[in-house]
């Protein structure tokens, strides 16, 4: 199932993108005339017969398909003028970084949360992470963003935009100055992390609840077992099941960060790039992000159930059963 | 608002009234643009002193031959240099640029110092924002107007405008340390421009009236011919707008052409440089050359070819100085003052605030949108905000372009009528207008050409402006419109008449637009307005299907119909109120839509241009056309253009208070960068 | 009258109950869940706590160990003769602390009605028991295994290796319940509360549970509070059984007394409503009328008042009757009871109630 659902999803996505009028070389030249150039028919003609945009759609799919089969060539990018593979793998490693980063925190910071609140329902503690999580959900991260943004520039003159300061890009990254690399990341982990927490924290709290009023909850605090453990040992790893279903989807998250955010911190990770992709119509480069991004939801399914089946025995066993 | 409104409009008519005076000196009763048989107006970015004799020019300051600071021995470098040289990696500065002959002298108006500050400057895209400031052609504007010798020393022509000699500098050599001679020239032109090797069919400028192609002859190392079968009086003008620069390294893209390696050597050249294919290489290291690393050129900065910092495509880039630029100042230093540009990626056009703010850029556009967060600052950061009028006719989102050959012959008959064009012109209270669309930054006015630019005049800047509604609807019924049932006019013939307007997203035509039809209710002319995608909005005017556009994608700007007409002539199908008959000319009669009457003189006044031989009537053929435009006001606009501003550094030194923003004058090529400094 | 203390030897007594109340604050009102139970329990002794649902029998068995819900607001004194430091009033440990947790499981042991959802489906059986195991007796894994193994064996559990790695959803029913006993069990409790533990099971398995129960008990001279709504096991299992109505204790007698002789209205309904064998087809199958009423804003007097088939209004319903003390060991909570005249008991009551008005 899982090839032909790949091919499905590039078909889909190579139709979509043939949709709005014009193609690559017409915004291509209506940015290059506003700066000034001048083209011809006859450039315009060229252009297009140089990157294959004069064949039909449909053609220029099966070649690329073709392609990536025989030869693992996905193509290049119009933009860049460059194999796809390269520009991917030019942002691949700090995605990824960044990504676990805001996943890390996102999760460490919900979970605990969750669990308090669970343990002291309707408290004020409780409604207070409520707020603040709903706050944080409902808020547009690009406007908390600028938000972060101002109040950095106004206190400390820096507004910390992008991941690297000038020194650091002239630099290089190294030790000394990798504390300010994880400074840089405050702001942005708090916006596309908050985003996330939310719902982490309810679900986390909803399963608690539930979970500490079941019965083995019971037997166990019966049998003389500290509170700390039940918590921990029985409802925790129960209640991490629905957390560990919505990792499915972060796998392919993980892999192209978050586009709007990413543009407004000046972030240089992959989202900007399927964006400015997408707007231009360069479609092999937009083609193979996408299609990526399906393969790694389908592999982040297949990791999500293993790792189910290792919270949950009960999964376990029926899959022997069946 | 209106007292900042006219303190800045105040200085910048002071600044512009000054620079129209010296152009007015400089050109000597009227006419800026020079290209006369043989002169060339002096060099030097101040100088005001008239041309030297017969096309050569020798390393001068101002018109006297005085021998200028600097002998061969007198040259002195950037400290970097002198290093590289005592460890024996670098010639001595003597050998790496032109003698005293052929060096070229910058006249900065600072002399400047050496520093370790380097430039900083944003950008979304890489492109021509990286190479427009550095570029360098065989020739270059003025602020004048005026071309004057840049890579080549000078230039003779022919009587008849058939033969051009240019003479190159001698001593002159390639960032790389390699010769720059002749060959160079002519091989950009033989294997490069002809064969098409960049995606770009061969320029107009290369191209006679009869269709004909130049030949490029080498004479000497430093001299060569271009050539024509028929007189081409305007070549260099054309050049510098068309080509801008015409040569490239020989010994470079003899490595890489396939008509030099074969096609299988290419294509693996290609994927090893990282391009897709034979076309892309050709494409970028032939046409987008600077932003290739290992390309040489004859610019003052170089794009690094340290790995992490090349990547035009990458976050962070830096152009490093060239040890063998070929231009000092009137003290002898070598040129640039300053070591480095660092560029650094953002990912929308609005950061670039938050950058000028935070004090991390040197030079930076700025946004009459945030003037007020921008001024407040100013101090406090460090910067200075300047302002560089626009070559543009009047404020893009306000001008309105009639089709003159709308599909519907009724409309077309009716766009055509001047009658019709003023009743639009006279319906809007202009000042109104401009203050509700530009808070009172702008002042209203008619399309016309800027301060500044030829062909201005203040009659024409106010024609059709005064706000007289009746006036209108008396114009329109003298046209035969009939007040309909609805409130609105009709054709004579009662045939509903509706001004469907186009224009593309963001184009700020929606607030315009929203103002503007208001007047025009007023006057009972009914109107429609439909945005779309800026292609979109191209395949239909290619196609011929709008009747009118507001904030055309083709706006009216030049700084001389003469040098860049694509706008207001009807050269080919290119901008909107022309429509067909650009088609028409293009073809040469075949296809589109003839012209009449004024329309066909303006075409015809062209054709004459373009043979004309001689500055007297050149300068009569351009005033007439400039009298066509200002006598049928073809484009309607409603406001003038905003200035272009741009946040400085205070310790930038020599940067220019104010030139004209244009193409022609390649953007901020025309501050000359490599002749500012940091001050300490 | 006086309040009398049961009366008990003062020896032997594991857990003697003082006028327990639990209530539970809601937005109506407060419930009055619990309101004064008093019992004792001796070593080795199996004393069954009988009611509906609803009455409030969970909620005081669970007091005892303190595992009620944080609502519940407990008043009154359980005091237990623990290992080590006598007689602790174990109303007076914090829920949350060291020293309950170190009865619970170890000297006071629990088992719950239904096996399934009793353990935790995420961990081996032999991981749970074990845990108790490890928790009271020894942290040496091998010796701690050991131990829950032995126990494992010791309620029957065959292959019990293996099952040791199993998963509580790889049991049955009866065999869970097996497990949970040895669970209970494995740390020598003195006392056991078993909480309805063969209500979720079928009949056969009932009996074999019922008679592993009283062989540990033996063996281990254990005490068990046994509370079930099923009057054949309590006559099977029970010494002595206290029945419970509307968070009271109405009636508490030998087994043999309640089933000869009950006293208390209620009870008599429940023995009556007992299907017995002899029994006519025809004749309808008695119940009491009425439901168990909500403990809320209770009106004064008995709290059987409105299903008594032998009220006498004016006094049932005016004053609360008291646990008054019949012959040894058998007391009631009735006006109609010891040295009463004119009751008109109902057609159902036994012959031998009867003879007692007399």
């Amino acid at each position: 199932m899982f090839i032909p659902t790949i091919l499905i999803i590039s078909f889909v996505v190579f139709f979509i993108m043939q949709l709005p009028k014009g193609d690559y070389v017409s915004s291509y030249i209506a940015r290059m005339q506003a700066e000034g150039e001048v083209f011809t028919q006859e450039d315009i003609a060229a252009l297009r017969a140089q990157y294959g945009l004069d064949k039909n759609w449909v053609m220029r799919y099966f070649d690329w398909v073709f392609k990536i089969i025989t030869k693992g060539d996905f193509g290049y990018s119009f933009a860049y003028g460059r194999p796809v593979w390269s520009v991917i793998m030019d942002r691949l490693g700090i995605t990824i970084a960044v990504s676990l980063t805001i996943m890390a925190f996102t999760y460490l910071v919900s979970i605990p949360i969750g669990i308090y609140s669970a343990l002291h329902q309707y408290s004020p503690g409780d409604y207070i992470f409520t707020a603040i999580g709903f706050l944080g959900m409902a808020t547009p991260n690009f406007l908390l963003a600028i938000i972060l943004m101002y109040l950095s520039f106004t206190w400390t003159g820096d507004p910390l935009l992008g991941l690297f300061s000038n020194e650091m890009l002239q630099e290089g990254i190294h030790l000394y100055n990798f504390g300010e690399f994880l400074q840089r990341m405050i702001i942005p982990t708090i916006v596309i992390g908050t985003a996330g927490t939310c719902g982490v924290i309810r679900t986390v709290r909803a399963q608690m609840l539930d979970e500490l009023s079941r019965q083995y909850a019971l037997t166990a605090r019966a049998k003389g077992v500290s509170e700390a453990t039940i918590v921990y040992k029985y409802c925790l790893r129960a209640a991490l099941n629905p957390v560990a279903s919505g990792l499915a989807g972060s796998l392919s998250s993980i892999f192209s960060g978050s586009t709007i955010s990413a543009i407004v911190m000046n972030l240089s990770i992959q989202g900007p790039v399927l964006y400015e992709a997408l707007k231009t119509q360069d479609t092999y480069l937009a083609g193979t992000i996408l299609m990526t991004q399906a393969v790694l939801v389908v592999i982040g399914t297949l990791l999500s159930d293993i790792l189910l089946a290792w919270l949950d025995p009960r999964i376990r066993f029926e899959r022997k059963r069946s | 608002m209106k007292k900042k409104a006219s303190t800045s409009k105040k200085l910048a008519a002071v600044l512009l009234t000054a620079t129209m005076c010296m152009s007015a000196l400089a050109g000597c009763g009227g006419t800026p643009k020079d290209a006369s048989a043989g002169g060339n107006a002096a060099e030097g970015t101040e100088s005001t002193g008239a041309g030297s004799a017969q096309g050569t020019d020798t390393a001068e300051g101002s018109s006297s031959a005085e021998t200028q600071a600097g002998g061969a021995s007198d040259y002195s470098e950037a400290p970097m240099l002198a290093e590289l040289v005592s460890a024996g990696s670098l010639p001595a500065v003597e050998e790496r640029i032109p003698s005293a002959e052929g060096v070229m002298v910058e006249n900065v108006e600072q002399v400047g110092s050496y520093g370790d500050e380097n430039i900083k400057m944003v950008l979304t895209d890489a492109g021509w924002g990286t190479g427009k400031p550095i570029e360098q052609g065989l020739f270059r504007f003025n602020s004048e107007g005026e071309v004057e010798p840049n890579v080549a020393k000078g230039y003779d022509v022919n009587d008849d405008a058939t033969e051009y000699t240019i003479h190159l500098r001698e001593g002159m050599k390639w960032s790389d340390g390699v010769d720059f001679t002749a060959e160079d020239c002519v091989f950009f032109y033989d294997h490069m421009c002809v064969p098409e090797t960049f995606g770009k069919s061969l320029w107009d400028c290369f191209k006679a009236s009869d269709g004909s192609t130049a030949t490029f002859t080498k004479v000497d190392d430093y001299t060569f011919t271009v050539s024509f079968d028929v007189p081409k009086p305007n070549f260099i003008n054309e050049l510098c707008i068309n080509a801008k620069w015409c040569f490239a390294p020989k010994h470079y893209h003899e490595t890489i052409l396939p008509e030099f390696i074969g096609e299988e050597a290419a294509q693996a050249k290609a994927e090893e440089m990282g391009f897709a294919d034979v076309a892309t290489m050709g494409k970028e290291t032939g046409y987008y050359y600077w932003n290739v690393p290992g390309v040489p050129t004859l610019n003052p900065w170089v794009l690094s070819t340290e790995p992490g910092k090349s990547d035009v495509e990458g976050d962070y880039f830096e152009f490093v100085r060239n040890p063998y630029y070929w231009k000092v100042d009137q003290n002898g230093q070598q040129l640039p003052y300053v070591d480095k540009i660092e560029y650094t990626k953002i990912s929308d056009a609005s950061q670039v605030l938050i950058k000028t703010l935070a004090g991390e850029v040197t030079i930076a556009d700025a946004g009459w949108n945030d003037i007020e967060t921008l001024t407040e600052n100013a101090d406090s950061v460090g910067y200075h905000i300047v302002q560089w009028p626009s070559s543009s006719w009047g404020h893009a989102a306000s001008q309105l372009e009639l089709n003159q050959t709308a599909p519907d012959e009724d409309y077309r008959a009716l766009f055509q009528t001047r009658e019709f064009r003023q009743a639009l012109s006279i319906a809007v209270d202009r000042d109104e207008f401009a203050k509700l669309i530009s808070d009172g930054w702008q002042a209203g006015r008619q399309a016309s050409p800027a301060e500044g630019a030829l062909g201005y005049s203040e009659e024409w800047a106010t024609k059709w402006t005064e706000y007289d509604p009746d006036g209108a609807k008396a114009l329109l019924e003298g046209l035969g419109m009939v007040m309909g049932s609805d409130g609105y006019y009709d054709l004579a013939d009662g045939k509903d008449f509706v001004l469907n307007i186009l224009s593309y997203s963001d184009s700020g035509a929606d607030d315009t637009y929203q103002v503007l039809s208001n007047y025009w209710n007023a006057i009972g002319i009914k109107s429609t307005y439909k945005t779309m995608d800026k292609d979109t909005l191209n395949n239909n005017i290619v196609s011929n299907e709008y009747d009118a556009v507001l904030s055309p994608v083709a706006p009216a700007e030049t700084v001389s119909l003469g040098l860049r007409p694509d706008t207001l002539v009807p050269v080919r199908n290119y901008a909107e109120w022309y429509g067909e008959v650009g088609t028409w000319y293009a073809s040469g009669g075949t296809e589109g839509i003839a012209p009449e009457g004024d329309l066909l003189e303006l075409c015809n006044l062209y054709d004459q241009l373009k043979v004309a031989v001689g500055e007297e009537e050149r300068s009569e053929i351009i005033d007439k056309m400039y009298q066509l435009h200002e006598d049928n006001i073809w484009v309607i606009g409603y406001m003038e253009s905003a200035a272009i501003l741009f946040s400085v550094d205070n310790d930038f030194v020599n940067f220019p208070e104010t030139e004209m923003f244009s193409d022609e004058y390649r953007g901020l090529g025309i501050a000359h960068i490599d002749c500012c400094f940091f001050k300490k | 009258m006086e309040e009398k203390k049961i009366e008990n030897d003062g020896k032997d007594i594991v857990l003697d109950v003082r006028d327990l109340r639990i209530n539970i604050e809601m937005d109506e009102g407060t419930l009055t869940a619990v309101r004064g139970v008093n019992f004792s329990i001796k070593k080795g002794e199996t004393l069954g706590l009988v009611g509906e649902s609803g009455c409030g029998k969970s909620l005081t068995s669970k007091a005892i160990l303190g595992i009620n819900e944080k609502k519940c607001k407990t008043t009154g004194q359980i005091v237990f003769d623990t290992d080590g430091r006598g007689m602790v009033d174990l109303l007076s440990l914090s829920p949350k602390g060291k020293e309950i947790r170190q009865v619970r499981g170890k000297q006071i042991s629990m088992v719950f009605q239904e096996p399934m959802v009793a353990f935790s489906p995420l961990y081996t059986i032999g991981n749970q028991i074990n845990e108790c195991t490890r928790l009271h007796i020894t942290k040496d894994r091998k010796k701690s295994r050991e131990i829950s193994l032995e126990m494992m064996k010791k309620v029957g559990i065959a292959n019990a290796e293996k099952r040791y790695d199993q998963y509580p959803h790889e049991f049955s029913g009866g065999m869970l319940q097996r497990a949970l006993i040895a669970m209970a069990l494995v740390c020598n409790p003195k006392l056991l509360i078993a909480d309805e533990p063969t209500t979720a099971l079928d009949v056969t398995i009932q009996a074999q549970i019922l008679e592993l129960m009283k062989e540990l008990q033996k063996d281990l001279n254990m005490a068990i509070l046994f509370i079930t709504h099923d009057l054949g096991t309590v006559a099977a299992m029970c010494d002595r059984v206290a029945v419970m109505y509307l968070g009271k204790i109405v009636e508490i007698a030998p087994v043999k007394d309640i089933y000869a002789a009950p006293a208390h209205p209620y009870t008599q309904g429940l023995i009556g409503s007992v299907h017995k064998i002899g029994t006519k087809k025809e004749e309808r199958l008695f119940s009491i009328e009425g439901t168990v009423p909500l403990a809320l804003n209770l009106p004064p007097g008995c709290g059987f008042y409105e299903r008594c088939g032998k009220r006498i209004e004016g006094v049932c319903n005016v004053k609360e009757p008291e646990l008054t003390e019949l012959s040894d060991g058998h007391a009631v909570a009735c006006h109609l009871c010891g040295g009463c005249q004119g009751c008109a008991f109902g057609a159902n009551s036994g012959e031998e109630a009867k003879k007692d008005a007399e």
